[in-house]
């Protein structure tokens, strides 16, 4: 099975363009701004990721060599897949339980940043390794 | 599941194929064909019959539960 790869950044490519879009629509309409993860606005940081995910797609289409990606991989895929998912209910659930002895105060813009990274960390590890032994 | 009968190796040396070679025939990485022919991978139906079709033979010639 051959993976389509321009289709993918097509689509990519029209979502990043849909964020930009829907930034200007939001700030042009919004008349109550306020901060926005370090923005002025929420339509200025769609605006600014729009962007960024645009350029980073663009940079992939000119330089990227393309990938041979088989249904083995996507098997493994799919399989770290369910195993970060996995991780992230058992860590939830440790969470809860070291919560309930001493809580834990942290912001929350800090906790999604644990979150996303820690489960592309686990994502990684986890498809490497099956990518290695299987 | 694993494969009990799998003669991949056979019918790739038989037709002096490189696992590259078969690989990019049958559009998959080298790594899969290698995971096949050690019995750790079980290809799917798609890539079982493209294997049938450039050894020319059936299905349960090659594999087998």
């Amino acid at each position: 099975m051959k993976y389509n790869y321009k289709l993918i950044l097509w689509h990519k490519g029209i979502f990043s363009l849909i964020m930009i879009i829907a930034g200007i629509i939001i700030e042009l309409t919004t008349k109550t701004k306020g901060e926005f993860f370090g923005f002025n606005s929420v339509g200025s940081y769609l605006i600014y990721i729009g962007i960024i995910f645009l350029l980073i797609i663009i940079a992939y289409a000119l330089f990227k060599k393309e990938k041979k990606i088989d249904e083995r991989m996507m098997m493994h895929g799919y399989k770290s897949g369910k195993i970060t998912y996995a991780i992230l209910i058992l860590a939830a659930f440790a969470i809860m339980i070291i919560d309930g002895i001493n809580p834990i105060n942290i912001p929350i813009h800090m906790m999604m940043a644990y979150l996303i990274i820690g489960s592309t960390f686990v994502l990684m590890i986890s498809f490497w390794l099956m990518s290695k032994y299987n | 599941m694993t494969l009990k009968k799998n003669k991949l190796k056979e019918y790739r040396e038989k037709h002096n194929f490189s696992q590259e070679c078969l690989a990019d025939k049958v559009e998959v990485t080298r790594q899969t064909v290698i995971s096949i022919e050690k019995g750790k991978y079980t290809p799917s139906l798609e890539l079982a019959l493209k294997f049938t079709k450039i050894f020319k033979c059936k299905v349960e010639d090659i594999f087998g539960l």
